[in-house]
C-alpha cells in the first residue's frame, strides 16, 4: 500500500486487501482530524496542545465469523501484517449468522457533507491568535467576577477538525468531515472549613458564532460555583428531584444501551419487547 | 522473565526509525525557545480482546497504537504536540509547535547520556503477549462459561471477556536521559445472570494485572467464576439498608476505592500547587487517626498500577502519603517538585502518548493497622458492612464524595446478618479519614482491574485497604 493514497483510497485499499486475504465482507474507515487547545491560568498560557492524528478501524466478515481492529501504525509495511492477523484472529471464532453489513442502500443514507453542514467555513480563518484572544478575553470576563473568596480559575479555549472517509465491500465509498469549537471555564472558590467549591461552564459547538459569549460563560461558572458555597448533605429520604436540562445526557444516556439493536437482538435488553 | 528495560525495547524503536538522528534533533527542536525540561514519549502499543455471550466466543478486537509525544515545560506553562507519524519530518513539526510555549534562547542539540536508565521489573512475565495466539486465549473463556453454568442451575447467562495489551516506550529527555518500559496488561471478567422467584439478579468479578498468561492460574480461574456466581446469586436476597448516618464497616480489599477517589485524587500535587485541593494547606499536619497510614506504591510486583519508570522518565517508587495520621507528601510530577522543591515521586503519569503528563495514583492502599477484622465488626451494633464497589465521585476542592456500594452486609448487635445491595455512600474525604476509628490486620490489594479518570485521562491502577470502620457516615438508598 502506497504512504500517500488519500483516506478515502487507503480505506478502499484495506477492503480490497481484507477480501484477498478470505474475508468475505469488509468495512474499512480512515479517520484524520487535527486538534488545538489552551488552558490559561493567572493571566497566561498554562498549557497548549496541538495534534494532528489519522486511523484506521476495520470490521471483517470471515467464513459467518465478525470481528472489529482499529491501527494508528499506517506505514504501509504495517498495514499488510495487521490486516493478515486482524483475517486470523477472526477465524478462531464462532459464527455469528446475525452479523452483517448493513444494506448498502441505507449506508449514508444521502447524507452529505452539503447536508450536514458540519464543517464551518469560519474554521479556516480561524488562528492561533483568535484563539489566544478568546482565551484572554474569557480569563478576563471570569476575572471580573473575582471577590474575597477567588482561588483560581482555568480557562480552556479548544477547536479542531477531522475527515471520515467509509468503504465498503459492497461498494459504500463516503467522506465526511467537520470542525468544532469548544470554550468554558472552571471557578475554584473559597468556603469554609478549608473547602474549595467548583464551578464550571463549558460548551462545544460546531459553529463559531454558536458558542455563547465569554460573559455569559463567566458567569455561569461563577454563579455555578457560588451554589456549592456552604452545602452540606441532607438528611437521607424519598424526596422529589429536579434536573436542570444540563444533565438530560446523562439520564438518557442511561437508556441508549437497552434500545441498541445489539441489546435487543441478543434479549439483553428490558426495552426488547416494548416497540410500539 | 522479559525484562522492561532491556535493550529490546530500545531495539524495537530503532527498527521503526526511533534512533539518535532521530531523537537529537527533535529535542533540539524541542528546545529551540528554551525549556526547563522537554521530552519525547514514543509509545507502540498493541492490545487483544476476545469476548463471549450466548454461549458463543463471537468478539475479537485488536488495536495497534504507534506515535510520539513532545513536551516543553518551561516553569509551570505546558507546550504538547503530537503525532502518529515517526518521520523526522513529522516528529520536527510536532516538536516545533510544543516549543512555542518558551520565549527564550534554544539549547541546541543535546548529548544523549549513553545508556538506558537501569530499572527493576516489576512485572512478572516469561512471555509476551504477542506470543500468544487468539487460539490459546478461546479455551479460557469457553472454560469460565461451563464453570459458571456448572456452578448453579440458576445462571441463566454468562458473559466473558479476556483482554491484554503490551506497551513499549521510549522516553528521551533534553537532559540526555533516555528510558524504554514494557508493560504488559491482561485483564478477565465474567458476568452471570441468575433467575430467582422474583426476578433476575447480575453478579460480576474481574482480575487484572501487569502479567502474561500464566497469571491465569488454576486458583486465580476458579474465583474468577466463583465469586461472580456467588455475587449473582446472592443478589437474589440483597434488600437495602436503613438510609442515615450510621458506623460503616469497609472490607479489605476493593474498599480501597474510598482511599483513591476521597482522599488520593487531593494528595495529587497539581491540585495542590493551585491552592484547589482541601489538603493544599495540610502537609505537616494530622489528617487522620494514629492508626492510619496510607501509600502510594508503583512497586508492587504485577500490580496494575506498577510502574518500572513513570512517564517522564523518573524512577518509581513507594510514596508515603500518611504516616500514623499526619500527611507526608504529595504525589508529584516534574513541575509539581520544582514548585514545591522535592525530588519527584515518580507519578508522572499519560494515558498514552496524546496526552501530557499529570501526577497520578499507581497503587494506593491503606497499611494494615492494629485490629482483628472480626473485633471490628463486633464492635458495631447498628451500620453496615461494605463489601463491593462498582464507582465513585470525588469534588476535589470540596473533598465531598459519593460512592456506590454494589453488595453488603448489615451489621446488628455485632454480626454481620442480612445481605444489601445497591447502597450509596455519602461524605468527605478529610471528615471520614479522621472518623477511621478501628483499622484491620489484614490489608489486601484489590485484584480487580481498576481505571483512574483525571482531566479526561484514564490511566490503571490498583488499591487496597485492611478492614476499616468509619465512626459515622451517610448511607441512602434504604427504604
Amino acid at each position: 500500500m502506497n504512504r500517500d493514497l488519500s483516506p478515502l483510497d487507503l480505506a478502499a485499499k484495506v477492503v480490497e486487501r481484507g477480501i484477498a486475504l478470505g474475508a468475505s465482507e469488509v468495512s474499512a474507515g480512515v479517520s484524520e482530524g487535527s486538534n488545538v487547545s489552551l488552558i490559561r491560568r493567572d493571566g497566561r498560557i498554562e498549557q497548549a496542545r496541538e495534534s494532528t492524528t489519522k486511523r484506521l478501524g476495520i470490521s471483517l466478515l470471515v467464513d459467518d465469523r465478525w470481528s472489529s481492529h482499529s491501527t494508528s501504525d499506517l506505514r504501509p509495511e504495517a498495514l499488510e501484517p495487521f490486516l493478515e492477523r486482524a483475517v486470523a484472529a477472526t477465524r478462531y471464532l464462532e459464527p455469528d449468522v446475525a452479523r452483517r453489513l448493513p444494506p448498502a442502500e441505507l449506508c449514508g443514507r444521502g447524507a452529505s457533507d452539503e447536508t450536514l453542514q458540519n464543517y464551518d467555513p469560519a474554521y479556516d480563518g480561524w488562528t492561533a491568535e483568535d484563539r489566544a484572544n478568546l482565551a484572554e478575553k474569557l480569563e478576563t470576563a471570569v476575572d471580573a467576577t473575582r471577590d474575597d473568596r477567588f482561588v483560581s480559575a482555568s480557562i480552556h479555549v479548544s477547536d479542531g477538525s477531522g475527515s471520515h472517509a467509509q468503504a465498503t465491500s459492497h461498494g459504500f465509498a463516503e467522506t465526511s468531515s467537520g470542525a468544532w469549537f469548544s470554550s468554558g471555564a472552571v471557578l475554584t472558590l473559597s468556603d469554609e472549613g478549608g473547602r474549595r467549591p467548583e464551578g464550571m461552564s463549558f460548551y462545544a459547538t460546531r459553529y463559531l458564532s454558536d458558542l455563547p459569549g465569554v460573559l455569559r460563560i463567566a458567569a455561569e461558572a461563577d454563579a455555578r460555583a457560588r451554589e456549592a458555597i456552604g452545602s452540606a448533605p441532607i438528611a437521607s429520604g424519598r424526596y422529589a428531584m429536579v434536573l436542570p436540562n444540563r444533565l438530560a445526557r446523562r439520564i438518557l444516556g442511561t437508556i441508549s444501551g437497552p434500545i441498541s439493536g445489539y441489546s435487543i437482538h441478543h434479549g439483553r435488553s428490558c426495552m426488547a419487547d416494548k416497540l410500539g | 522473565m522479559l525484562h522492561s528495560s532491556s535493550s529490546s525495547v530500545e531495539a524495537w524503536f530503532t527498527r521503526l526509525g526511533v534512533d539518535e538522528d532521530l531523537i537529537r534533533p527533535a529535542l533540539a527542536a524541542a528546545t529551540q525557545h528554551g525549556a526547563d525540561h522537554a521530552e519525547l514519549f514514543f509509545q507502540h502499543s498493541a492490545s487483544t480482546a476476545i469476548g463471549l455471550s450466548d454461549r458463543t466466543v463471537n468478539r475479537v478486537h485488536t488495536s495497534v497504537d504507534l506515535g510520539v509525544g513532545v513536551r516543553v515545560v518551561v516553569g509551570d506553562q505546558v507546550g504538547y504536540a503530537y503525532t502518529e507519524d515517526l518521520s523526522l519530518e513529522a516528529v520536527l513539526r510536532a516538536a516545533g509547535v510544543a516549543a512555542q510555549i518558551a520565549r527564550g534562547a534554544g539549547r541546541g542539540v543535546p548529548v544523549l547520556v549513553p545508556g538506558l536508565l537501569a530499572t527493576p521489573n516489576h512485572y512478572p512475565l516469561s512471555r509476551s503477549w504477542l506470543d500468544v495466539a487468539v487460539d490459546e486465549r478461546v479455551p479460557l473463556v469457553r472454560r469460565w462459561e461451563g464453570a459458571a453454568f456448572n456452578a448453579d442451575e440458576r445462571v441463566r447467562k454468562v458473559q466473558v471477556n479476556l483482554s491484554d495489551a503490551e506497551s513499549r516506550v521510549l522516553i528521551a529527555r533534553a537532559d540526555g536521559r533516555r528510558a524504554t518500559d514494557y508493560r504488559p496488561m491482561t485483564s478477565a471478567w465474567v458476568s452471570c445472570t441468575v433467575e430467582g422467584a422474583d426476578g433476575n439478579e447480575s453478579g460480576s468479578y474481574n482480575l487484572a494485572s501487569r502479567s502474561g498468561l500464566d497469571f491465569y492460574t488454576a486458583d486465580r480461574q476458579d474465583r474468577l467464576v466463583a465469586k461472580a456466581v456467588e455475587r449473582a446469586v446472592r443478589a437474589l436476597d440483597a434488600g437495602s439498608p436503613p438510609a442515615g448516618e450510621m458506623p460503616v464497616v469497609m472490607a479489605a480489599g476493593s474498599s480501597g476505592i474510598l482511599l483513591h477517589e476521597a482522599i488520593g485524587h487531593g494528595m495529587e500535587a497539581d491540585f495542590n500547587r493551585k491552592g484547589i485541593s482541601i489538603f493544599h494547606d495540610k502537609l505537616g499536619k494530622s489528617v487522620a487517626n494514629e492508626h492510619v497510614t496510607i501509600i502510594d506504591d508503583a512497586t508492587i510486583d504485577g500490580a496494575r498500577g506498577s510502574l518500572n519508570v513513570d512517564d517522564e522518565g523518573n524512577p518509581t517508587e513507594r510514596t508515603v502519603l500518611v504516616q500514623d495520621g499526619v500527611l507526608k507528601s504529595y504525589l508529584h510530577d516534574a513541575i509539581s517538585a520544582k514548585h514545591y522543591g522535592v525530588d519527584p515521586t515518580g507519578s508522572g503519569r499519560r494515558q498514552n502518548f496524546r496526552h501530557p503528563v499529570l501526577p497520578r495514583m499507581r497503587s494506593t492502599y491503606m497499611e494494615s493497622g492494629p485490629h482483628d477484622p472480626a473485633e471490628i465488626i463486633a464492635s458495631v451494633d447498628q451500620g453496615i458492612y461494605c463489601e463491593t464497589f462498582s464507582n465513585g465521585q470525588v469534588q476535589i476542592g470540596g473533598g465531598d464524595f459519593a460512592f456506590y456500594v454494589r453488595f453488603g452486609y448489615l451489621i446488628e448487635n455485632g454480626r454481620l446478618t442480612r445481605p444489601i445491595k445497591d447502597v450509596n455512600l455519602i461524605g468527605n474525604g478529610p471528615k471520614v479519614l479522621a472518623a477511621i476509628d478501628m483499622v484491620g490486620n489484614d490489608m489486601v490489594i484489590d485484584e480487580g482491574g481498576w481505571t483512574c479518570g483525571k482531566d479526561g485521562q484514564s490511566v490503571p491502577v490498583s488499591q487496597g485497604m485492611p478492614t476499616v470502620k468509619v465512626a459515622g457516615m451517610s448511607v441512602g438508598g434504604g427504604r
